[in-house]
């Protein structure tokens, strides 16, 4: 009787966040997953169905951590500048403090996984994220707009802050240093509350 | 205290399941049995490994059938 170890499990999948982020999807095998792990394949499959089944299962995990980090003390009944800037910060402090799932979840995005991927989207995250943007609408702190432009607007400058911040390096050809903190991410945040006002 | 149901077996078996027809006639026995949760060939692997969810079978029978079809069928140890 084969019986489920969490702490397999977790090495299991530490393991093989780390293959997919340095070597790609293409350069993880069970067989030598196992052998970074220092468990058979076996004990993967006892897991796992398959490759990209533990690719969505990883994905998945890592999303719910970031949705519950993004979560964290937050409103959707906030004014939308306090909520977005908490929105700001929680998904900024999430993506530095872990670079690993980071890198993966960028990596999906851009693969064939991102469809599998987004059908086990966190519910209640989306459902948070969609009345914190009606509120603001209804409380005219917020033009409608389509979710494309309104996510654009609204977090793609943040993400962007944060790869920089993550590379180490700016727009200067790499030669200065470039540090994301709370003053530039202000600066920012205002701009694009200014932007998205009615 | 762990549950009490009867929990769910993940067998693991190394096979020479390659080709579509090979899954297909794989697919024709596993359908019909009613104790198999879940089943599933991992194609890509070079063990193609066969995996299977069951309540109330065991190894010896799931092999004897698989075999029985045509294919190897060998338990991956843990």
């Amino acid at each position: 009787m084969r019986t489920r170890d969490e702490n397999k499990e977790l090495a299991i999948r530490q393991k093989a966040m780390e293959m997919i982020v340095k070597v790609g999807f293409d350069g993880l095998s069970m067989q030598k997953l196992a052998k970074a792990a220092d468990v058979s394949p076996a004990t993967i499959y006892i897991y796992f169905k398959d490759r990209d089944d533990l690719i969505v299962q990883l994905w998945k995990s890592e999303m719910e951590k970031m949705a519950k980090a993004s979560l964290e003390g937050f409103d959707p009944e906030m004014s939308f500048e306090e909520g977005l800037r908490l929105q700001w910060m929680n998904r900024a402090r999430f993506c530095m403090e872990n670079q690993q799932s980071t890198y993966f979840m960028e990596q999906v995005r851009h693969s064939p996984y991102d469809i599998l991927c987004q059908k086990k989207m966190d519910k209640s995250f989306l459902q948070a994220m969609e009345s914190f943007v009606h509120n603001a609408i209804k409380r005219k702190e917020l033009m409608p707009l389509p979710l494309e432009v309104y996510w654009s607007v609204a977090y793609s400058p943040l993400y962007q802050l944060v790869r920089m911040h993550m590379l180490g390096k700016g727009m200067m050809g790499g030669a200065e240093k470039f540090v994301l903190n709370e003053k530039i991410m202000n600066q920012t945040l205002q701009l694009v509350v200014k932007a998205l006002k009615p | 205290m762990k549950t009490t149901l009867t929990p769910t077996a993940v067998m693991i078996f190394k096979t020479n399941i390659e080709t579509e027809q090979d899954l297909n006639k794989i697919a024709r026995i596993l359908k019909s049995e009613r104790n198999i949760l879940r089943w599933n060939v991992d194609r890509e692997d070079i063990d193609r490994v066969l995996r299977i969810e069951s309540e109330n079978m065991n190894r010896t029978e799931i092999q004897q059938k698989v075999e029985h079809a045509g294919f190897i069928c060998e338990e991956l140890a843990d």
